[in-house]
């Protein structure tokens, strides 16, 4: 018997575990979409809803899992749209439960009872995540086009939180929210609720670029870089993805993707078994390949220290996992910015600390 | 203290094993647990409670280590995984 570590998933055995599944090619973590259906109609939202085709059947759903679990997968996260909607959503969980997978649930928390939290308490729930828009009703309900979803999503925060289940915020920032993120930043720390920032918009699952309309400005996409995340270090280019070796994610449709931002259909759960489409899959078989910088011009630019590629940002925006997607390469700028900015910080820091310490001596 | 009538069985905690080791998540205090290949087999075993003696013979010959060696680590190892709430302990007469 050897480590414990505190705060699943930032410890070390997660870091460990999810560099062996990368290597073994095991799906530690798969993303399922019980249903697609959402009852808000966030302006920034990347789904599109097919109603010409037929989402999976809930015993479909209920085999799956234990093909999953064989296969390897620790981590179901449940999404959608909205899964609340779907009427077995918590049969589903419970059949997760019972083959001891550790469940996230990802929902925008308007759907949320007490009678539904008292279930999921029974379940070993490992965290709901919120997905919450802005730090007053005005604006987060203007992005979700939902009048008073952002009272009851905080109410939900505030139930789930009662019940002694772990919350998060998910806080996606865009020009409509972003004169708020201080507020939204103190509302999580007033609630004693741990967050996630995501500063990327992106385009619709066909490519459609309209969503992107509401990205950051560079200057505030600086702003979030220097302020809220992390400090960038100087040396953040990551050689490879998870996705398709760690990591996939299924569709409501059965339809399973290298990645919930890379909907390339590998292949579809209705006709084939889930481990034969992870193993077999041709577009599995491509992202695992999948190295970055992918390109010579992407070797050769001078953000390639500070970039974060992803190939299904290169994809959506090009059709192809090793093209150059111009907002990646926005970011790249936006954080070499926030790096240097902070190291220039530090300086004029130190500079003044010395000066203090000399007034002091005499 | 664990005693040789004692039964344990695993508590219902998330789970997946990745290659001989196994990982176990805690989600109400929020850790994540590792168990090397003796641990990831007692976990096994635990599948169904089972008396500590069970546990001690079956690894004692699956390991080929005398009884009093299998007795020391499992009842060590029983009593870690109690204190970190990963198994549950009936005591018997």
């Amino acid at each position: 018997m050897n480590k414990s570590y505190t705060n699943v998933p930032g410890s070390s055995i997660m870091e460990e575990i999810s560099g062996r599944a990368d290597k073994l090619l095991i799906p530690l973590t798969v993303l399922l979409e019980p249903t697609r259906r959402c009852n808000l109609e966030c302006k920034h939202c990347y789904r599109i809803e097919n109603t010409n085709r037929k989402e999976m059947s809930l015993q479909r759903i209920i085999d799956l899992i234990p093909e999953l679990r064989q296969a390897g997968c620790l981590f179901l996260t449940i999404s959608g749209g909205e899964p609340l909607l779907h009427p077995d959503f918590l049969e589903i969980c419970r059949q997760a439960h019972s083959l001891n997978m550790a469940i996230s649930i990802f929902t925008n928390g308007t759907l949320i009872t007490e009678s539904l939290i008292e279930q999921l308490a029974k379940l070993n729930i490992v965290d709901i995540h919120l997905s919450v828009y802005g730090a007053t009703p005005t604006t987060h309900d203007a992005i979700t086009r939902y009048k008073d979803s952002y009272n009851k999503t905080i109410n939900t925060a505030s139930m789930i939180k009662r019940h002694g289940l772990s919350v998060r915020f998910k806080y996606i920032m865009m020009k409509d929210n972003i004169r708020e993120y201080k507020d939204m930043l103190g509302l999580a720390k007033q609630m004693g609720i741990p967050y996630d920032i995501d500063p990327i918009i992106t385009p619709r699952d066909d490519g459609d670029m309209a969503p992107t309309t509401l990205s950051l400005s560079n200057e505030d996409l600086g702003l979030i870089y220097k302020d809220v995340l992390p400090p960038a270090t100087d040396s953040q280019t990551s050689t490879t993805c998870s996705s398709g070796r760690s990591y996939c994610a299924i569709n409501s449709y059965g339809d399973v993707y290298p990645c919930i931002q890379l909907p390339v259909p590998a292949g579809n759960i209705m006709d084939s078994a889930f481990l034969d489409i992870w193993n077999n899959s041709k577009w599995f078989r491509e992202i695992r390949n999948f190295c970055s910088p992918s390109q010579a011009a992407c070797a050769i630019c001078a953000e390639v220290g500070y970039c974060r590629p992803c190939p299904g940002m290169n994809y959506l925006e090009t059709k192809n996992i090793y093209g150059i997607s111009n907002e990646t390469c926005r970011h790249a700028r936006a954080i070499k910015r926030a790096v240097t900015d902070k190291n220039l910080d530090r300086n004029l820091s130190n500079i003044y600390n010395i000066k203090t310490r000399l007034i002091n001596h005499y | 203290m664990i005693e040789l009538n004692d039964s344990a069985e695993r508590s219902n905690y998330p789970f997946q094993r990745i290659e001989g080791d196994t990982i176990i998540v805690d989600p109400k205090d929020r850790l994540m647990h590792q168990l090397n290949d003796v641990g990831s087999r007692v976990w096994e075993l635990l599948t169904r409670k089972q008396a500590l003696s069970e546990i001690i013979n079956a690894i004692a010959n699956e390991y080929e280590v005398d009884s009093s060696t299998a007795r020391a680590d499992i009842t060590q190892l029983l009593d870690k995984m109690l204190k970190l709430k990963l198994i549950r302990i009936t005591h018997n007469e």
